[in-house]
């Protein structure tokens, strides 16, 4: 997967604006699919382009600030807290419970700095979970 | 009636009920309030009706962080630094007059309702309409403003001056007035009191040209601005060895300026168009600019102090350092008024090149703008070690230059920082996009503290306290010991909000007159 390697591409074309329920839909998709990690991201770059490569940029710079949730399964659980990912018939509610999630991080203040951006954690995790899967 | 020092033979004295030193915004609004009445007053000030060069390098001095140039940030002329300013008013909020334990020194002796009517009668003094501050007292059309969590932000609403040039705006008046004087290129070079140093007796007149008379008055205020006036006091030092109002030591210190740093930017995820009450300026009723502030209760849940952050210069591509560098170029030609590193901003310009051209063509083109910067302007902590002393170098006129030393603390740093997360909250909460943050604000304090702007916001070296050992002046802005003289400057401020001074100074000096007029009504000008 080709990443940018323009440090002031990840917002460059308002990623988050429409990047991130997108992606939340992009990794369900995926993880329907299969549960293997170089398919999920062969799915998700066809799903997303260019959105995607700044996606997992951002994701690659959350894990070098937060390298102990370098894990898909822990990252899978936080994010989805724990539902079961597969069946296809649950999606609009992971959908939600990750929106859910988001909004919680907003109220509560629960942000993280990444290349100067301030975004939800959950955002930085779906982002993380995005990167992990793109090295498979 | 005008007057030029020159045209009055050297040695003379001059008499007046009031004498007024200095005619900027503070001593111009005082005399406006005495026309009329029978009190003859004398308006000193140092300038002209035009800026000159060697009057201007009166103010030379050394501002050891130097960063700004403590005769490039303040104006000697008629008008004072009115020549030149951005025009943004607003009143403190109500919490910036209160003490507050974690912010040291904080308090004022009055109320933002014993200035809330001063505020009233300053509006029209900058061309304002009514006093109207809150955000639901402005109809904004069909632009949306956010309805933000009361628990961490607020709105913050500025109203905007034409800018009022007082040098222009108010000539004709005071030229046209019975009782008051307005005597130009005269320099105020002592104060002389008293041998107990408990009244003034007269002002040491004097101009370039080895003129000198001097003024006897009934009462004496010093409108000199928030350097000049702790300068004219400690160098009047005959009978008082350590100045004027100095017997505690504190004239010159809890020196503050507003640090304006470049605080990051933020992107919409909804058409700019509904969010533009925060970047449109003109409306039906009068011009404003809407920014975000954190609450009082914020503040306090927070530790941090009183700040304010606003939308400022459109982004189509994205946000860059050569972008900002040249935003901040184009504000300097705007207000004529040059930063110190232009070399630095002209370097980063070109460094960052292919962002500016990118943005440059963008915005020739008028592509949909996509975001904005985001410029604070925070309350720095009144510390006592902030202070302006005499340097040992003598100006033109033989008075001793200023040595200013002074810094920007980790808190100052840590409120905007903070201010800049809140408002990324409510953005993400509200669903309206997304903030960034400038980086050397995560960074240490040395760094962050080296790229501030600074728009000559000088306060506190004189403050206000009811107790002579906390403060220099009492809440009337008369000076603790003496009967008779006066300040009416944003040097009184003991404490500065995020609020731009000059409203502050106007409502202010309006209510010194209204107290020295009941003193003179009563027949005790001088008795204080």
């Amino acid at each position: 997967m080709k990443i940018s390697k323009n440090k002031g591409a990840i917002f460059s074309r308002r990623w988050f604006l429409i990047g991130v329920p997108s992606m939340v839909g992009a990794l369900l998709f995926g993880l329907r699919s299969t549960d293997h990690q170089y398919e999920l991201a062969d799915c998700l770059r066809d799903f997303f382009k260019s959105n995607l490569d700044a996606s997992v940029l951002m994701g690659r710079k959350y894990l070098e600030k937060v390298p102990e949730e370098g894990s898909a399964a822990w990252l899978v659980d936080r994010v989805f807290g724990g539902e079961g990912l597969i069946m296809s018939d649950r999606f609009p509610l992971l959908n939600a419970q990750v929106l859910r999630l988001r909004q919680q991080d907003f109220v509560r203040g629960d942000l993280i700095v990444i290349d100067g951006w301030l975004v939800a954690r959950t955002e930085a995790r779906l982002c993380a979970l995005a990167a992990i899967c793109s090295t498979g | 009636m005008l007057a030029y020092f020159e045209e009055i033979p050297t040695g003379s004295r001059l008499e007046a009920d009031i004498c007024i030193i200095g005619a900027g915004p503070a001593g111009i609004a005082m005399a406006k309030e005495f026309e009329g009445t029978d009190l003859s007053v004398l308006l000193v000030e140092s300038g002209g009706l035009e800026l000159d060069k060697d009057t201007q390098n009166l103010y030379r001095g050394i501002n050891e962080r130097g960063d700004f140039k403590l005769h490039k940030s303040r104006f000697r002329i008629f008008g004072g630094t009115s020549y030149v300013w951005g025009g943004w008013c607003a009143p403190l909020d109500e919490s910036d007059f209160q003490a507050r334990a974690w912010v040291k020194n904080s308090g004022w002796p009055i109320k933002l309702a014993d200035l809330a009517p001063f505020y009233r009668r300053a509006q029209p003094l900058f061309e304002l309409g009514p006093y109207r501050y809150g955000v639901d007292q402005w109809n904004f059309g069909t632009a949306e403003t956010l309805p933000l969590d009361g628990a961490k932000l607020r709105h913050i609403l500025w109203q905007l001056s034409p800018p009022t040039v007082f040098g222009t705006a108010y000539l004709g008046g005071l030229q046209a007035s019975k009782n008051i004087r307005l005597l130009l290129h005269a320099n105020a070079t002592e104060i002389a009191t008293d041998t107990l140093g408990s009244s003034v007796t007269r002002i040491s007149l004097q101009d370039l040209h080895g003129r000198k008379s001097d003024v006897s008055a009934g009462a004496y205020v010093i409108a000199c601005g928030g350097i000049e006036t702790a300068r004219l006091l400690l160098a009047s030092s005959r009978n008082q060895p350590r100045g004027l109002g100095n017997s505690h030591d504190l004239v010159g210190r809890f020196f503050m300026e507003h640090p304006h740093p470049d605080a990051g930017g933020v992107v919409f995820s909804v058409e700019p168009d509904r969010l533009r009450a925060y970047y449109e300026r003109e409306f039906d009723s009068g011009s404003i600019i809407l920014g975000w502030g954190p609450s009082a209760e914020a503040q306090e849940r927070l530790g941090i102090l009183n700040c304010s952050v606003a939308l400022h210069g459109s982004i189509r591509h994205e946000p860059s350092e050569g972008m900002d560098s040249l935003m901040k170029l184009a504000r300097a030609i705007e207000s004529r008024r040059w930063p110190d590193d232009v070399g630095g901003h002209v370097w980063r310009v070109l460094r960052d090149l292919d962002n500016v051209l990118r943005e440059s063509y963008m915005r020739v083109t008028e592509s949909p703008v996509t975001g904005f910067g985001l410029i604070a302007r925070t309350e720095v902590a009144p510390v006592s070690s902030n202070r302006l002393t005499m340097s040992d170098e003598k100006d033109e006129l033989g008075m001793p230059r200023i040595k200013l030393a002074w810094n920007v603390g980790e808190l100052e740093r840590l409120t905007v920082e903070r201010t800049v997360n809140l408002l990324a909250q409510e953005f993400g909460r509200l669903g309206m996009g997304r903030v960034r943050i400038n980086e050397l604000l995560l960074e240490d304090n040395d760094a962050w503290s080296r790229n501030l702007s600074w728009f000559g916001h000088h306060m506190g070296t004189t403050r206000m306290s009811n107790n002579p050992r906390t403060g220099v002046v009492d809440a009337n802005c008369r000076i603790h010991g003496m009967s008779n003289l006066y300040v009416a400057s944003s040097s009184v401020f003991p404490t500065c909000g995020y609020a731009n001074p000059t409203l502050t100074i106007g409502a202010l000096a309006i209510r010194l007159a209204d107290h020295i007029k009941g003193l003179a009504g009563a027949g005790s000008l001088s008795d204080g």
